[in-house]
């Protein structure tokens, strides 16, 4: 196992290679799937809040939907 | 039942084909990369290290290669749906150019960065003004330039239009990375890095290496595709086809 990752002596280049590889790959689809998260998050909130305008005066349905607005 | 070409060229046709062919890419992408990471590391003992002139560093060709290989490949498909948009005024094509930007720039930069850990052990420098190194090095700044031009012209159809005039003139670095080692004649090339001959690789290196290729494709389709279908919520998200996929029922 300890030979695995010493790679013959040569194990801090090619840690260095993968282990960048791995963060940059992972990071990406990680930010893909948050953008696509919040995207949806924000049309359904958008459409609650369009839907609601016109029926509750009150607001008292629209209150929600902010309180549970992230960020 | 003819077939026409432009039916999937409709965002709202296209966005349900990508969310049924996002798991199938992923799941290649899991299965290619598992064989090919063992294949590299596990299958290759008698022909890396110990006696052997290639010492174990090599086995960074199994990121490098194919990273190097998609930053071009990539930036090819960007600049070929970049003209696509220009000719056609399609807007599809337009978003699939800049679905595809971020990921050939990570590769790019992956190719750069897991060379110079190869360069450091076996040329003895992280890096070098040599020409192969240099030209990708021009290649990541061309798909940055593209990312920052279309971002920074808040008009969609003008930032569009002037990223995809950027992408196609910036075409010319390809044939230059190509031709920097592989050069007709050796003697004329001064590129430290060595030419490329697939015939020359050993065959289980060269399995492992053409696997992880499949899968960086795979990634690639997958990444672009999850990229494109969150643009294309985003630019129609006025659309009544969003509003009816946010609310199928019609309202609550």
């Amino acid at each position: 196992m300890s030979a695995f990752f010493a790679q013959g002596g040569y194990g801090f280049f090619v840690w260095s290679a993968y282990g960048m590889a791995a963060i940059v790959l992972i990071a990406e689809v990680m930010q893909l799937r948050a953008r696509q998260r919040a995207l949806l998050a924000r049309l359904a909130r958008l459409q609650r809040l369009a839907g609601t305008a016109s029926t509750d005066t009150q607001g008292t349905l629209g209150a929600a939907p902010g309180q549970r607005q992230a960020k | 039942m003819a077939l026409n070409p432009f039916k999937f060229a409709a965002p709202a046709v296209f966005y349900p084909l990508a969310n049924r062919l996002i798991p199938w890419f992923w799941t290649l992408t899991g299965i290619l990369l598992a064989l090919g990471l063992y294949w590299g590391f596990f299958q290759t003992p008698d022909q890396l290290g110990g006696n052997n002139a290639q010492k174990e560093y090599y086995r960074i060709i199994f990121v490098h290669v194919p990273a190097a290989w998609m930053s071009m490949w990539l930036y090819v498909i960007m600049v070929f749906w970049a003209a696509v948009g220009l000719v056609f005024n399609t807007r599809l094509s337009f978003m699939m150019a800049n679905a595809v930007a971020p990921t050939g720039a990570i590769f790019t930069f992956l190719a750069l960065w897991t060379g110079a850990f190869w360069g450091r052990p076996s040329w003895g420098t992280y890096w070098d003004w040599d020409p192969r190194l240099t030209s990708e090095l021009v290649l990541f700044f061309l798909y940055l330039g593209y990312l920052a031009l279309h971002a920074a012209i808040d008009d969609q159809r003008r930032a569009d239009r002037a990223a995809a005039l950027l992408a196609i003139v910036g075409l010319v670095i390809v044939p230059v990375i190509y031709w920097s080692i592989n050069c007709p004649d050796p003697t004329q090339c001064a590129s430290l890095h060595q030419r490329s001959n697939l015939t020359r690789i050993e065959g289980n290196i060269l399995f492992a290496m053409l696997t992880m290729t499949l899968a960086f494709w795979m990634y690639s389709f997958a990444t672009s595709l999850m990229r494109l279908r969150t643009l294309i919520l985003e630019r129609e998200a006025e659309a009544s086809w969003v509003q009816e996929l946010l609310n199928p029922r019609g309202g609550r």
